[in-house]
């Protein structure tokens, strides 16, 4: 059967169309993003490791090597079996950090230009023959499917088409962090169609050439060569030298570390390609063996490259071959897709981008662009180099070794990422010395006798010659010697060479399981400042865009200030950057803009945070001690944070480090907003009142006063500062301070002593009824008589006398009004006042009442003593007081009141020759609702009243008691000197 | 990489399964099963058991 090249044209630009439609339906969301996200399509997307040399070539490679064959894809099943320590780590290194190639994955570890620079080189030389391999692969099939000499310009027409189709699925965005679920689904599909194509000619093979399983058994008894050519390579030939080829290159060739990681949409998936990924070869690879037995049988004109082809055209029907010609355009197109995204982002971050923006003197206006159009134009470039290799090399060389000549070069990278891995001691020195001695081995042994036996060189160059080595397999010789250069080099230059602070910060990076608390605080104030700086360099719009981007990644604010949270940002913005253009060039962007204040010291808030959020973080794999440790920890913390108290702590550069629950409730800041805030910078008013307690030598106030939004509220504070014996003996150390709100205390205190005063003036009532009953009886009489009189003298006095009882009565009403003045908290007016007209006041209410008339009050206290205090209360104290005193003592009884100066403080004594308490009593007479009297009689809260309000007013009060011979209550109260009146010693009023 | 807990959980299957994937591949067993009067779908009967026994170490209960 003979094809026609314009069909063949046809159907394979109507298939790469479909696979278009495909890519743009998945981004378009026509197919369910679950379909791209499904862990099969995952699978399948890794299927692009089987590319011509799999789907053509392996048939040839079982003909000379027999089962050697299968390490291509062995090694690929031992590499996913180490998923877990191999695979995982590098996925979150890349999620982490935004890097989108194996040259990021380096130059982020090997802190060093050079680094990237020379990964990209040497991937691009080296995957070069493998382009090649692929456009030669199509160009022969079309040849045997024709039978006729390809057009040279087909091989152009499929590279050119192929750039088209590059550009469209992977480099429609300037960002190669942007993940590509188009590209992802499209190469899915073209692995189920080399699979179902693959299949198709192995059933053809096994039931239309032999007619059966059991025909191909009897084939295979009559042929008893053929198992003999498959398995004795297996003893001879290069086997685990190929396993190990096969191991590197399922992570390490650039299209596999791009689908595996770069485009790895859920890091889930992994686990499932772990053992999926090697089914799927194993199914591709499953119908080799019958193939191969069915061209043997066949005999068809093609070389055993290109059997997949040949046996089908012994067929009547067409489908067959177009299948197997499709799955040839399927392996060949996908693998030089995703090869060359994944090689244009490594030229462009570590070739391009570090010239240009060197070079450059202003900033760019429209980075994005500029990306996007440099992407486009190295696709292109990459393709039509692999174009031009294709033309140079003579077609003598099998698919097969193209594509070793590409795995040994990709096996280079294996010491470096081992060391990144698993070796934190490595240096760049290390890798860079051992990848150009690794590099060069290759050359001389893999790449020159290419180019020799392509007649393009002529050196008569035989290292194998020279080393004796003659009979050794080329793949495993050129393999056994680059490697162990390579390896020699690594490990001797790592040990011999000094690590930079930056290389021990990246290998800890990539080791992440040790806690390395954040360092640095940056000298930028803000986000703005942030792009204020970054547009220096990236232009406005990017810079815009980059920093709103980050702070929408940490939901952050643009008001943000806190020294740590914009440390975090500016760690967003270089891993945003690092996805843009690489970690170079994201580094050394942000070491220049965002730069960190070289004085400033790491908030402990910050480093208490980070360590957290590990904790929390490996909270299920911690075991043992320190399990039990961050369990205690947990403990601890919901102790402080639960505590009914407000606990503030705070750090020894004063930022706030804890904030607990109370303090939420109490201040109405949530800790989120307030962790890392300096003292200084912490809202009003309780920064100012944080900041003055801090600044006090007193580590207790009581009763503190504060107006916070229109109302009085009463805190205690107590504050102790913390040692930190890790630190220096000279430096300052933390500080925590309690706040214990008293408001609700102190609101129900005063409706208690409200209460109380009233319960007083209830008792009085009778005595004021008496007391104004006599003079109204008085004003009563003497107007009766004014009716009648005519003298006006008479007239005159009896005015007179109806003025003085009515005056009388005023005085009672003003004296019970101004007691029962409620005298809330927030009413409280502090002044000086004296202390005998306080008590003369107090001896005048007590004496309207019933006791307080049949004993005789006597006011000693001296004239020119002075308090500073509320009169309203202190009012209240004697009334109390005097009233107790009164009513212990029997009618005629006199009750004194003395307070002679005693230095600084007045000593006031309320002495009653009356009852006297019981000794069993007196410990509990000032107990609240603690009362020696009838129910209705007394509320017993009077002496707890005079207790309290005593001590706001810093004083103290004592008793003396015995009983039949009196009580002697004793109060000390401050006295204030005239001059000091305005000086608020005491108690302060903070007003918002 | 993480270190630790972690790997420790995890090369409770890892190490076993490379150990059996090697003394497969990579032992003098290799030579055992490469004999001519091996069925020619051995290598592959081997190599999916492989593979069941990775999917069986990453979906078995308990598995990280």
């Amino acid at each position: 059967m003979i094809f026609e090249l314009g069909y063949l044209f046809i159907v394979g630009v109507a298939y790469l169309l479909l696979l278009f439609l495909i890519a743009y339906a998945a981004e378009r969301e026509w197919i369910p993003p679950r379909v791209a996200r499904h862990p099969a399509t995952y699978v399948l997307s890794l299927g692009v490791y089987a590319t011509s040399w799999s789907y053509y070539g392996s048939v040839g490679f079982a003909q000379t090597q027999g089962y050697n064959f299968l390490t291509i894809y062995l090694g690929v099943t031992v590499a996913f079996l180490l998923t877990p320590v191999l695979l995982m780590p590098i996925l979150r290194l890349v999620r982490d950090y935004q890097l989108t190639s194996l040259a990021d994955v380096f130059a982020f570890r090997y802190r060093n230009r050079a680094t990237g620079l020379l990964v990209t080189l040497f991937m691009l030389v080296g995957i070069l023959p493998y382009i090649s391999l692929q456009i030669r692969a199509v160009t022969e099939s079309i040849r045997v499917l024709t039978q006729e000499a390809t057009p040279a310009m087909l091989g152009f027409g499929f590279c050119v088409t192929l750039i088209l189709f590059a550009i469209l699925f992977g480099a429609r965005h300037a960002s190669s962090r942007e993940k590509h679920e188009g590209l992802v689904v499209a190469i899915a599909f073209e692995s189920a169609i080399k699979l179902i194509a693959l299949g198709g000619v192995g059933l053809f093979a096994v039931f239309g050439v032999f007619g059966g399983v059991h025909g191909m058994d009897a084939w295979l008894a009559r042929h008893p060569e053929a198992l003999h050519a498959l398995y004795e390579p297996v003893q001879n030939g290069p086997w685990t030298t190929l396993l190990l080829l096969s191991f590197a290159a399922a992570f390490l060739l650039p299209r596999q570390f791009h689908m595996t990681f770069t485009e790895n949409i859920e890091a889930r998936t992994l686990p499932v390609a772990s053992w999926g990924f090697p089914l799927v070869l194993l199914l591709l690879n499953l119908a080799i063996p019958p193939i191969l037995w069915a061209g043997h049988e066949l005999q068809p004109t093609t070389s055993p490259d290109y059997y997949v082809l040949g046996i089908t055209l012994t067929g009547s029907s067409v489908w067959l071959p177009t299948l197997a010609f499709l799955g040839g355009v399927s392996a060949a197109s996908a693998m030089m897709i995703v090869e060359t995204l994944a090689l244009a982002a490594m030229c462009l971050n570590h070739l391009i981008l570090p010239a240009s923006l060197r070079n450059s003197e202003r900033p760019y206006t429209n980075l994005y662009q500029r990306l996007l159009w440099w992407r486009r134009v190295l696709i292109a470039v990459i393709i039509f180099a692999g174009y031009g290799f294709y033309l140079l090399l003579q077609a003598n060389q099998g698919l097969v070794q193209l594509g070793l000549i590409s795995f040994v070069a990709v096996a280079q990278f294996l010491p470096g990422v081992l060391g990144l891995l698993f070796w934190p001691r490595a240096t760049r020195v290390g890798f860079i010395g051992g990848l150009a001695a690794g590099a060069l081995t290759w050359m001389l042994t893999m790449l020159l006798p290419l180019l020799e036996h392509s007649g393009l060189l002529h050196t008569g160059l035989d290292i194998q010659s020279w080393v004796g080595a003659r009979n050794q397999h080329p793949i495993a010789f050129a393999t056994f010697w680059s490697l162990a250069v390579n390896g020699f080099l690594f490990v001797g230059l790592s040990l011999a060479s000094r690590r930079t602070t930056e290389e021990v910060e990246a290998a800890r990076a990539c080791a992440r399981d040790t806690v390395t608390p954040p360092r640095g605080v940056v000298a930028a104030d803000s986000p703005q400042q942030f792009q204020e700086q970054l547009e220096r360099i990236v232009g406005t719009q990017m810079a815009h865009k980059e920093v709103q981007q980050a702070l929408d990644d940490l939901q952050m604010r643009q008001d943000e200030r806190r020294p740590s949270e914009l440390r975090r940002l500016r760690e967003r913005i270089e891993r945003n950057l690092s996805g843009l253009m690489g970690p170079d060039l994201a580094r050394m962007i942000v070491n220049d803009r965002l730069q960190m204040d070289p004085k400033a010291r790491t908030a402990l808030a910050d480093t208490m945070r980070f360590v957290e959020e590990r904790l929390e973080d490996s909270n299920m794999r911690l075991q043992g001690l320190a399990a039990e440790l961050d369990a205690l920890r947990r403990y601890h913390r919901q102790i402080l944070h639960e505590l009914p108290l407000g606990v503030c702590s705070l750090g020894p550069d004063r930022e706030v480090v804890i904030w607990n629950q109370a303090m939420r409730i109490i201040s109405g800041i949530t800790s989120r907003d307030v962790i890392g805030v300096p003292l200084a910078r912490l809202q009003e008013p309780w920064g100012g009142l944080l900041r003055g307690f801090v600044q006090t030598r007193d580590q207790h106030l009581y009763k503190l006063q504060v107006g916070i939004h229109g109302r009085t509220r009463w805190f205690n504070l107590h504050k102790a500062a913390i040692d930190d014996r890790s630190r220096a003996t000279d430096a300052r150390g933390g500080l925590v301070i309690l706040i214990e709100d008293l408001t609700d205390l102190q609101t129900l205190e005063a409706e208690l002593t409200h209460s109380e005063r009233l319960a007083s003036i209830g008792r009085l009532a009778a005595g004021v009824a008496h007391e104004i009953g006599n003079p109204l009886t008085g004003i009563a009489s003497l107007a009766q008589n004014l009716e009648y009189e005519s003298d006006p003298a008479v007239i005159q006095e009896s005015i007179l006398l109806i003025q003085q009882q009515i005056g009388r009565i005023g005085d009672i009403v003003r004296t019970l009004v101004t007691f029962s003045h409620g005298g809330m908290p927030s009413d409280r007016n502090m002044a000086p006042l004296k202390l005998r007209d306080c008590v003369e006041e107090a001896v005048r209410l007590v004496r309207l009442s019933h006791a307080g008339k049949q004993v005789a009050c006597l006011n000693h206290c001296e004239a020119g003593l002075s308090l500073y205090g509320d009169r309203q209360r202190l009012l209240q104290v004697f009334v109390n007081l005097l009233t107790n005193a009164c009513d212990a003592s029997r009618p005629g009884d006199t009750v004194e009141i003395r307070a002679p100066a005693n230095g600084q403080e007045a000593l006031i004594e309320v002495i009653d020759h009356g009852v006297g308490i019981p000794s069993e009593w007196q410990d509990r007479v000032f107990e609240p609702f603690f009362t020696t009297k009838q129910p209705g009689e007394g509320t017993g809260l009077g002496l707890p009243l005079v207790y309290s309000i005593v001590q706001d007013h810093g004083g103290t009060v004592t008793l003396e008691s015995a009983v039949g011979v009196g009580t002697r209550v004793q109060l000390r109260l401050p006295l204030v000197q005239e001059e000091l009146v305005k000086e608020g010693a005491g108690h302060r009023v903070a007003e918002t | 990489m993480s270190h630790g807990p972690e790997i420790s959980r995890q090369s409770d299957a890892i190490v076993p399964l490379l150990l059996f994937a090697l003394f497969l591949l990579a032992s003098p067993f290799t030579l055992m099963w490469a004999a001519d009067t091996s069925p020619w779908y051995l290598p592959y009967m081997l190599w999916l058991a492989l593979i069941g026994l990775i999917a069986w170490a990453n979906h078995r209960p308990g598995a990280p």
